[in-house]
């Protein structure tokens, strides 16, 4: 049994091919298409990291990941943002808001998988 | 020869003449079906490899004048200066030209956003009447609004005030009612920026009735639940899809309406500007435009965009809606009448030979020709003289082609746009497509008729200079 | 008569006919078109799984040394099933199958880097589709070209650099817009040097397109953009102007200057004279006083706006002449130049005030508003 891993993204190809990766990588994955049950299913489930893509409907990635901070309950779990190339203000406003790591679309699954099990290691190290 | 002969002469004659421009009526109506069909689908190929975003977030995009006249607008004024403030675009300005309202317009506008008596230089390169007064904000929100105070002299002069005081090149005319789409700058600017030569762009105009709207803005398309307000949309559907685009495939669009059109600033200023003793005087600009470029010899372009850019409140009772057309009819035959000389001039090439007799031939005397028929059947029928099979016969065939021709006008806006996705609207839309034909076209046919008797009556105003903001489809009615 | 009636009665209910018959096959042609979207969603979705699963499936790591036929072999076996589906199909039901696995691949190449977007684009070229998509390069229709175009693009097919850079001399604009940003996918900036050279006719409205791109690679177009100043394509040459202005980069101070003063189109050499009061470098001044005196209009009313970037005490006996003589818009470009230098030109411009009914006057008074308030216009 792995850790438990929410994916939020809205592309229905991407979203299935990274929940396939991170599956092969031993990873439990429940996987949404938008904002609003994004936030729902981590206050549910509690997982062990949030992917969280920025554009997205009915909730910005940023809203969501502001609204996790503002949660006793989801306020530490990691959240790896995904954002789109060369948005370099968006990049800073996610980690100001609190996010843990952040990747850029096009992006490697290798590297996603790799930035994944680095950030849960740091996480369940503390 | 007797009597009787030379009689059944005349009326072999009538009917040859009635059967003739029966046929070459709808074969026109036909072809401009066909001409918009094909431009329609190449322009929604072309708008598959079109990102209008880069406009937004380009440095480089020109910047661009918007001219909104006001008329006792006290209720509307400060909302629709809002939205028009919230567009999608890069640079641009509103000007709005009080047009010496007699209600509280001009303070309304003082009060809400904070403007003070500015100098800025106006020059007056198309004479109007006195400009009283250039306001701009103090609120740095509202930096890209001017507001011109000024006497009042009637729309036409307004947007000639507006011209003068607007600083780009570009120049966008509208109603202070229209409502904008987004992306409306976007769409409209395109052309001029792909081809130089472009000195002028229409865009569609769209029936805001039963439409729901939030903060200016259309947010969920719908239909009226009067009869009145859905009969306009079919014809306004006719009239642009069909007619307008059909027309700009040959360059030969004579109307772009007043709701809704840009040009480019020094093309107007060369030619003086709007007229204002016509109440044509939107599609009077635009055809002085093609003659001025024809005579010259420059080449120009004058184009049509089909996208969805400006909605407006249709009338909803008979009355105005009466008003209304007679306004047009009177319009166009006033335009007419003023470009005479262009009509069957090849000078002129397809204005002269082609989208003037149209618009003389089809939009004008249409009703007249119609109104003859109905006349003529009537005196036939006293008589006994009707071969009743044949008359059945051709009122069918009349019926379904004009039911043919807004069928494919509806088929138009469903292949392209799409805008009305409720398939019970779609379906609304067709059978009204056939109703109209038994009562609302012969109304509209009696109220473009009366146009003449008042237009030989000297009415030239607005009807008592009021300033009613509705676009005008005009003529591609049939 | 009446047999000359029937006639033409015959013909329209003829054409009547056809009509009624072209609408109702308009309804079942929409029917076709929304069950073919069914059967082309559901067809996606099912490639959309093999195709993860060929990109996803862990392969044995093979030696540094290995080539890369070794790599392609294990790629090639991996596709296997979807080849041997795709051949089992008859040829109707084998294209609509093939549209339906590009679209995948398509959204898959957009998203993906690193190893998976090798696979991405090893599938593409052994399925074919990037020797389908050169050739449809070339098809009648302009916008099989331009799709083709932006598909090689985003699938990152190297080989169609060729097909892209003759697709920048096509007819139609779209497709070369197309064909320029499928190179810059392809290449990166270097792209631009071609582009440059071979490409033509770029519109105003792509050129704001383009500037979004090239504006993303920040100073490292420069290079380029210098270079781009003397394409043969007089809109490329406004373009590079343009963009050197907006990144404000100090080596495009040198070469602006000799195209402000040689290019043999004033609408370029005008466009220039701008550029360089955006760079806002001093060095530039000499020239651009130069130039508020030229006899073509738009170079004095260029230079006059650049000035008031660039524009020192020494400008105000130059500006104070065209305050005076000039057309409005002139006036109001010296006026507003003037401002700039501080003191000395406000001094000017609240001398000029006073001589009020002149059209100098009026401008002066327009500028000292516009500082008062801060804003500009």
């Amino acid at each position: 049994m792995g850790q438990l891993i929410l994916v939020a993204e809205d592309q229905q190809h991407i979203r299935n091919l990274i929940e396939y990766k991170l599956k092969n990588s031993g990873y439990d994955v429940v996987a949404v298409e938008d904002g609003a049950a994004a936030l729902e299913k981590a206050r549910e489930l509690s997982p062990a990291l949030i992917m969280l893509d920025i554009m997205m409907p009915l909730m910005t990635g940023f809203e969501v990941l502001a609204s996790l901070k503002n949660d006793p309950h989801t306020k530490a779990i990691p959240v790896l943002l995904v954002t789109a190339q060369s948005k370099e203000h968006e990049v800073l406003r996610g980690l100001e808001l609190g996010a843990e790591d952040y990747i850029t679309k096009p992006f490697s699954p290798n590297e996603l998988a790799a930035r994944v099990k680095k950030v849960l290691l740091k996480h369940t190290a503390t | 020869m007797t009597a009787v002969t030379v009689l059944q002469f005349l009326f072999d004659t009538y009917f040859v003449f009635v059967v003739l421009y029966f046929l070459i009526v709808n074969i026109t109506y036909f072809i401009l079906l066909w001409l918009s069909f094909r431009e329609i689908v190449n322009y929604m190929h072309r708008n598959l490899f079109t990102d209008f975003r880069s406009v937004v977030q380009s440095e480089i995009t020109p910047p661009v004048s918007i001219l909104a006249p006001a008329y006792n607008e006290e209720q509307t004024i400060v909302e629709s200066v809002k939205s028009l403030l919230k567009l999608a675009y890069g640079e641009y300005e509103v000007i709005v030209i009080n047009d010496g309202s007699k209600d509280g317009t001009l303070a309304r506008m003082i009060g809400q956003f904070d403007l003070f008596p500015s100098k800025r230089v106006y020059v007056e390169h198309i004479p109007t009447q006195a400009v009283r007064g250039i306001y701009r904000s103090r609120q740095i929100a509202y930096q890209n609004l001017i507001v011109v105070d000024k006497e009042n002299g009637g729309k036409a002069d307004a947007l000639n005030v507006g011209i003068n005081a607007a600083q780009f090149a570009h120049v966008l005319s509208i109603d202070a009612d229209s409502i904008l789409e987004d992306d409306a700058l976007q769409k409209v600017m395109k052309p001029f920026l792909e081809d130089d030569t472009v000195v002028a762009a229409g865009g569609i105009v769209r029936i805001a009735n039963g439409c729901e709207i939030v903060n200016g803005r259309v947010v969920h398309v719908g239909l009226s639940k009067k009869l009145l307000p859905i009969f306009q949309v079919v014809e306004y559907f006719r009239a642009f899809l069909s007619g307008r685009m059909g027309w700009q495939a040959v360059n030969g669009l004579l109307i772009i309406s007043g709701a809704f059109g840009m040009f480019k600033r020094a093309a107007v200023i060369d030619v003086g500007g709007y007229r204002h003793d016509t109440v044509g005087e939107d599609m009077e600009l635009v055809v002085r435009l093609h003659r001025t470029m024809r005579e010259r010899r420059i080449p120009y372009r004058v184009v049509f965009v089909p996208d969805p850019v400006c909605w407006t409140e249709a009338p909803e009772s008979v009355s105005i809606l009466s008003r209304q057309r007679n306004r047009w009819h009177r319009g166009l035959l006033d335009v007419l009448w003023m470009h005479r000389t262009m009509l069957f001039n090849e000078k002129f090439g397809v204005i002269g030979s082609a989208a003037m007799p149209y618009f003389l031939f089809v939009e004008l005397l249409g009703p007249v020709f119609e109104f003859f028929g109905y006349v003529t059947l009537a005196m036939l029928w006293w008589m006994g003289a009707v071969n009743v099979p044949m008359t059945i016969l051709f009122f069918i065939v009349a019926l379904f082609y004009g039911v043919m021709f807004s069928v494919g006008a509806v088929l138009l806006e469903e292949i392209s746009f799409r805008r009305y996705p409720n398939p019970k609207h779609l379906a609304l839309l067709l059978s009204v497509g056939v109703l109209e034909n038994f009562g609302y076209r012969q109304l509209t046919m009696l109220w473009r008729i009366k146009a003449f008797w008042d237009y030989a009556r000297g009415k030239k105003g607005w009807g008592s200079m009021q300033r009613t903001g509705f676009a005008r489809p005009a003529a591609g009615t049939m | 008569m009446s047999l000359t009636f029937l006639i033409i009665l015959a013909l329209t209910a003829a054409i009547t006919f056809l009509v009624v018959m072209a609408a109702v096959s308009l309804v079942i042609h929409k029917n076709a078109v929304a069950r073919r979207q069914r059967i082309q969603r559901r067809l996606t979705e099912e490639y959309a799984v093999a195709l993860t699963e060929m990109l996803m499936t862990e392969l044995p790591s093979l030696p540094a040394t290995a080539p890369s036929s070794a790599r392609f072999r294990q790629y090639e076996s991996l596709l296997e099933p979807i080849k041997k589906q795709l051949q089992s199909l008859s040829r109707r039901r084998r294209r609509i199958h093939r549209t339906a696995l590009l679209e995948v691949m398509l959204d898959y190449a957009q998203d993906l880097t690193g190893e998976a977007a090798d696979r991405v684009v090893y599938a593409a070229y052994s399925l074919d589709y990037v020797q389908e998509l050169i050739a449809e390069l070339k098809s009648r229709q302009w916008y099989s070209r331009a799709q083709a175009a932006r598909d090689l693009g985003v699938i990152g097919a190297k080989r169609a650099i060729g097909g892209l850079t003759a697709a920048l001399e096509d007819d139609h604009p779209d497709v070369r817009f197309q064909a320029i940003q499928a190179l810059i996918v392809l290449v990166g900036a270097d792209a631009l040097r071609t582009i440059f050279r071979v490409g033509g006719r770029l519109s105003t409205w792509n050129m704001m397109g383009l500037s979004v791109i090239v504006l993303r690679f920040k100073e490292d177009v420069v290079p380029h953009l210098i270079e781009g100043l003397y394409a043969a394509d007089q809109s490329f040459v406004l373009f590079c102007i343009e963009m050197l202005a907006e990144i404000g980069f100090v080596s495009a101070v040198e070469p602006l200057r000799r195209i402000a003063t040689d290019y043999p189109n004033v609408v370029v050499r005008a466009k220039a004279i701008e550029a360089l009061g955006r760079l806002g470098d001093e060095r530039a001044e000499p020239l651009l006083l130069k130039n508020a005196s030229n006899p073509y209009p738009v170079m004095r009313l260029r230079a006059l706006q650049a000035l008031r970037k660039v524009g020192s005490p020494a400008a105000l006996p130059v500006l104070e002449e065209r305050l005076r003589e000039g057309p409005l818009e002139e006036k109001i470009a010296a006026a507003r130049a003037m401002a700039r230098t501080g003191l000395e030109g406000w001094t000017v411009l609240e001398r000029m005030r006073k001589e009020e009914g002149t059209l100098a006057a009026a401008a002066a008074v327009q500028v000292l508003e516009e500082l008062s308030i801060g804003g500009s216009a």
